[in-house]
């Protein structure tokens, strides 16, 4: 049996009745990680709280959707430095980290209807929604993949990596993942794919991929660092074309499903949109950590404390003042 | 009077015995220096040197059967060497090589998966990697892909790109392995590639002696000659046929001034003089002969000097005792410094 189906999970979850306060609970199994009682192989400790739960203890978050061109944005409400990391296709759920990469870390899934599953993942880095939403690739702080269902919180380590970036689920039920040389220090970074039957294969025979985005053709796009440039290449089966060489200095670069456009920063100018064919780079503005609609026709960036969603000519659709996610969008950094 | 100040050297050497003991017998390698220029700068965490979660194995040869970090040791899965300095402190290359890659995309303390780095080719087949430096635009990549550095040599400075959680180099050795066909991680430590062991900064030098340790008195319009010995208290050989890293004496406060005593033999009004010798390994000590020409008006001055490794850096000239030599001009015939050894005012 896959261990990527979920049917062979090595801790069940707590009983559905089981009900502990944030308080108590949430202090000693940080307390517990923090002196090495409880193993790092595993989530130590999941909570699942109602929304009556979760706003009696202060921790409510709210998922406020928002139609935004052909796409639904999810504006999340938030206490304290939570940090999202994905928004489900559906836009029902959103995964959220309270702190990203320390020891301490816990993954929160909150549900439209008020309720979480908060699950503690030592390190706890990135995470990525399947297609369906029926579960959660996330990748802790030593670089190890897990697979956790959203409505229960029972996780299992699929991979022990080291993995880095925003794992991809696709809709055959694979990932797309960089295996790295090191989670701290990664110069060399290759996309591999994780078969639902575990088989690693890789994409790319590069020495530093950065990020991964599949297309709706089924190839994949892949962003690269080769000889100090950027480049952005399609991948198919058997060839790799080039798609864009970018300017030194651009990073978080991000590929619409379609592949015409790229969008990435630019260290002091903002956001830079580039279409094929033609080349043509547009400056879009302030904003960091580009996402691209999984439809292609807008992407959202962060200003400030908010987002801005944009239309592909830079006109802005929406702001919202506090964090957003795309349903569905895939691949978009924490 | 010349400020003379010996730098002790007991604590040191008490860390190296204690060093030893830990590390039984092996010899030291002894042909990388420490990628850093600051003598404050120590250690934060080793390289894991078991690969298995949740155990791990320090640069000391300790066990560990956790995953929690042990500071000054190691934390699990570790790759590199972590030495936490300021925000843009100076990043030097451990090994003559050659510039493969660069990333400088990054922002100084952007958070992320990936991070800015400089790596080097080394001519014994390992790389060396500089992870976590600054942009770019900050300042943060000195050199460029295909640029050939020496020991010492400024490639960066130091940031917090890409996954760091508090200003530090991460300092990583590679090795290729044929059996995973790709270069993987090895200990720097352990291996003892260091002159000194956890490190020696790479160019360092202590005051000796002096051929005249007090007043130089020059006749105006004569020339005096006067010596320098330092002790290389650095982890890199000196040597006088470098094209990088030659190490000169050249003036001080400010740096590079034009010396108004500057003799003909002088490289340069700012380069009193190349060292000596061909070459001083570390713990040798190398001498420096040039010329003092009073040229001014009569008067009581001091010439400042440091060390440079020309294209390198310069040494930190508090580590040289501030090295200084005081000159009186005068119109009378210039003494013997047998005669003037400890006198202020020269009687002849």
């Amino acid at each position: 049996m896959s261990a990527l189906l979920g049917a062979d999970l090595r801790r069940p979850s707590l009983a559905d009745g089981r009900r502990l306060g944030l308080v108590t609970l949430v202090p000693v199994a940080l307390a517990l990680l923090a002196i090495g009682i409880v193993s790092a192989d595993r989530p130590s400790e999941v909570l699942r709280l109602t929304s009556a739960d979760a706003a009696r203890s202060g921790a409510l978050i709210g998922l406020l959707p928002h139609r935004v061109g052909s796409s639904s944005l999810l504006e999340v409400q938030a206490p304290g430095a939570a940090v999202l990391l994905a928004v489900s296709a559906d836009g029902a759920q959103a995964a959220l980290a309270d702190q990203l990469g320390q020891p301490s870390g816990t993954l929160t899934v909150a549900h439209g209807d008020g309720s979480q599953i908060r699950i503690s993942l030592p390190g706890l880095a990135s995470a990525g929604f399947s297609a369906d939403a029926s579960w959660l690739a996330v990748l802790d702080g030593r670089g190890a993949l897990w697979r956790i269902d959203p409505a229960t919180g029972a996780g299992v380590q699929i991979g022990a990596g080291p993995y880095l970036g925003s794992p991809v689920p696709a809709a055959d039920g694979s990932l797309l993942l960089l295996s790295v040389s090191s989670v701290e220090a990664p110069y060399r970074s290759r996309v591999v794919r994780l078969s639902p039957a575990g088989a690693v294969t890789p994409v790319t025979s590069d020495d530093l991929d950065y990020a991964a985005y599949p297309l709706v053709d089924g190839d994949v796009a892949v962003v690269s660092h080769a000889s100090g440039r950027t480049l952005v290449r399609r991948v198919t089966a058997d060839a790799a074309l080039l798609l864009a060489d970018l300017e030194p200095g651009a990073f978080n670069v991000v590929v619409a499903a379609d592949g015409r456009h790229i969008a990435y920063e630019l260290g002091g100018r903002g956001i830079e949109l580039l279409d094929r064919p033609g080349a043509n780079v547009r400056d879009l503005g302030p904003g960091s950590h580009p996402c691209f609609a999984a439809d292609g026709t807008s992407l959202l960036v962060r200003r400030g404390l908010g987002t801005a969603a944009l239309a592909l000519d830079g006109s802005v659709l929406a702001v919202t003042q506090r964090q957003a996610g795309l349903a569905g969008a895939v691949g978009c950094l924490p | 009077m010349t400020m003379r100040m010996r730098r002790g050297s007991g604590s040191l050497a008490l860390l190296l015995v204690l060093l030893g003991g830990v590390a039984g017998s092996a010899l030291a390698a002894d042909d990388y220096t420490l990628p850093f220029y600051d003598p404050g700068v120590t250690l934060s965490f080793g390289v894991d040197r078991d690969r298995t979660l949740n155990r791990q194995l320090d640069w000391t040869g300790q066990a560990w059967n956790d995953g929690v970090p042990h500071a000054g040791r190691v934390y699990d899965q570790h790759t590199g060497t972590d030495y936490p300095m300021a925000l843009r402190s100076e990043v030097a290359a451990a090994k003559d090589g050659t510039v493969i890659d660069v990333e400088g995309g990054y922002g100084t303390t952007q958070f992320g998966s990936f991070g800015n780095f400089v790596l080097l080719q080394h001519a014994d087949g390992r790389r060396t990697l500089y992870y976590h430096l600054a942009s770019a635009a900050d300042g943060g990549i000195a050199v460029v892909i295909g640029q050939t550095v020496a020991a010492g040599q400024l490639v960066g400075r130091s940031g917090c790109s890409g996954t760091c959680y508090g200003a530090h180099l991460h300092f990583e050795m590679l090795a290729w392995s044929a059996a995973a066909r790709a270069y993987l991680s090895v200990d720097p430590l352990a291996e003892r590639r260091w002159t000194t062991w956890p490190g020696r900064i790479a160019y360092d030098a202590a005051y000796v002696r002096e051929s005249n340790p007090g007043t130089e008195v020059i006749q105006q319009g004569h020339t005096i000659t006067h010596w320098v010995e330092f002790r290389n208290a650095g982890g890199r050989t000196w040597r006088v046929s470098a094209t990088v890293g030659r190490v000169a004496l050249a003036t001080w406060s400010p740096a590079s001034h034009a010396s108004p005593f500057a003799a003909s033999d002088w490289p340069s009004t700012s380069i009193a003089t190349y060292l000596d010798n061909a070459s001083v390994a570390p713990d040798g000590v190398g001498r420096f002969t040039f010329g003092l020409r009073g040229s001014t008006a009569l008067g009581i001055y001091r010439e400042t000097f440091n060390l440079a490794a020309i294209s390198v850096r310069w040494f930190d000239h508090g580590r040289l005792g501030g090295f200084y030599v005081p000159i009186q001009v005068t119109s009378l015939p210039s003494c013997g410094p047998a005669a003037l050894t400890h006198a202020l005012i020269p009687v002849c």
